[in-house]
Parts: structure tokens; sequence; C-alpha cells
């Protein structure tokens, strides 16, 4: 009797650390694809620039079409639908938001280097050249109670690829 | 008596080896689906660059070479992805699929970890 208690009290507490294993196993797979699919859709949005004013020496971005790579991107790195919903049986569980988007370039008035500041969104960076600032919230997905039930944010500033 | 006490104690010892091993295992695929998802990432990263605009073949080596590195031969790893050269604008895409160790103890899970990535190139025809 007092074996079988032993073990199964053995078991109840396996069960439960492996749950917590699983939920940060999620936690860093998210937080890591978050990172790296941000970095690459800010890389693809800065590519979209205005060609007639590179032909005169000025960076200056399409915001239109920086915004639709950047999604573009997004939706291909977290395998999300075009309302930024998660497909089916992904790594996600809610729909991603674009909570911050500013465009610095030849047309803003700075010179360079200059040293951006964004203090309700908590981003500092000095940029050497013109550059697309994004920043994104999700929920973090979990699988049980054990999990973290919150939201995730990363930003990312990128400056526009010179050859 | 003797041998409910063999019995019991054998049970327990199945439960314990399970209990001590099976947080391993899900650290090692942790660890290895962490270093194929960097991997992608840097061959990626690499692929668009400028003065390359495709998952050349140096490329696909260097990044079997970095997982050979750390024990997954390159038998083990299969790349799918745009071999062909991408004019800046269009998308460049790799993925890694690689055997997996196994998962849970009882039985089998995953057969392979799978990692992939979407990317514009910068390439420039000059």
């Amino acid at each position: 009797m007092k074996e079988t208690f032993r073990v199964l009290m053995l078991g109840f507490m396996f069960i439960i650390m492996t749950f917590l294993q699983i939920e940060r196993d999620i936690n860093s797979t998210t937080q890591q694809r978050l990172k790296a699919s941000i970095t690459r859709a800010a890389h693809d949005a800065s590519l979209q620039v205005v060609d007639s004013l590179v032909g005169e020496g000025y960076i200056v971005f399409d915001r239109e079409k920086a915004r639709a790579a950047f999604e573009q991107t997004l939706q291909s790195n977290l395998q999300l639908k075009s309302d930024l919903t998660p497909k089916p049986h992904t790594l996600l569980h809610d729909q991603m938001y674009i909570i911050a988007e500013e465009y610095i370039d030849d047309y803003s008035g700075v010179t360079f280097p200059y040293n951006y500041r964004n203090d309700e969104m908590r981003m500092y960076k000095t940029i050497y050249g013109p550059a697309v600032i994004f920043k994104i919230r999700v929920h973090m997905p979990r699988v049980s109670r054990f999990g973290y039930d919150g939201d995730v944010t990363k930003d990312v500033i990128y400056e526009y690829p010179f050859l | 008596m003797g041998i409910k006490n063999a019995m019991s104690n054998l049970l327990l010892f199945f439960f314990f080896v399970i209990y001590l091993f099976q947080p391993v295992l899900h650290d090692i695929r942790q660890a290895k689906s962490q270093l194929i998802e960097n991997v992608i990432s840097y061959g990626l990263a690499k692929a668009s660059s400028g003065d390359v605009g495709q998952f050349s073949p140096e490329i696909i080596k260097e990044m079997e070479d970095k997982l050979e590195q750390v024990g997954i031969h390159p038998s083990d790893v299969l790349f799918k992805g745009t071999t062909s050269l991408t004019l800046r604008g269009d998308y460049i895409k790799g993925e890694l699929r690689v055997k997996n160790s196994p998962l849970w103890m009882m039985w089998q899970g995953p057969q392979e970890i799978v990692r992939s990535g979407t990317m514009m190139s910068e390439y420039i025809e000059r």
C-alpha cells in the first residue's frame, strides 16, 4: 500500500514536471521563432523603396509596399492567414497585432547618425541610415494551466541594406 | 511476501528510470530544435545577401557542417529550398528536416525535426 502510494505521488509529480517542461519548450521556441520572423519581415520591408527617388540619391520607403511585405513575410514564417490569425495546428494560437510601425528615411527630416527614441514602445537605438521600425504583440501559446498566460512582444529596428 | 516486495521494487525501478531520463530526452530534443532553427536562419541570411541570391552548394554544405559539429550526421539531414538565382524582391525559402532522436521513453514520437524560413533576396544582376 505504502509503495503504491509512493509510486502514485511520484507519477503525479512527474506529470506536472513534464507539463512544465513542455510549456518551457513552447515558450522558448515561440520566443526564438518570433524574433527570427520579425527580423526577416523587417528586412523584406526595408527593401521596399521608391525606385524613382533612389535614382536621385534618396532612400525613401514605400510605406504601403513595406507594410505589405512585412505582413507577407510574417505570414510565411509563422504560418498565419492574411488577417494575421494562425492557421490550424501551428505554433501560435491567437491573432498577432502590429502595434508599432515607423519609417525613418531621407524624407523624415533627420540627419544620420540619428538617435531614435520611442519611450512609449521602449525602443532605443542609434541608426546610421534609413530604417524601418516595427513591434508585434501576440498571446503566448500554452497547452496547460502551467504555461505563461500573457502576451509576448518583439520589436525590430532594421536599417536599409546598402549594397 | 518476498515476491510481492520484489515485484513492487521492480515496478518502482521501472518508473524511476522513466522519471530520470524522460526530462533529459526532452532537453536534447529542445536543444537540437534550437540549433536547427539557428542554422537555417544563418543559411537564409547568407543566401539572401546581395552577391548570392540562392542557397548555393557552399551554403548548404556549411549548414550541414555546422550540424555535424554537434553530432548530426549529414545523412540524417534533408535540405529543401531555393537553389536557383533569385532576384531582389523575390522570396528565398529554405527548410531543414533532421531525423529526430527518441523523444518519449515509452512510445515513438515525431520522426523528424523540421525548421524553415522565408526571406526576400537582395541579389541584383550586374
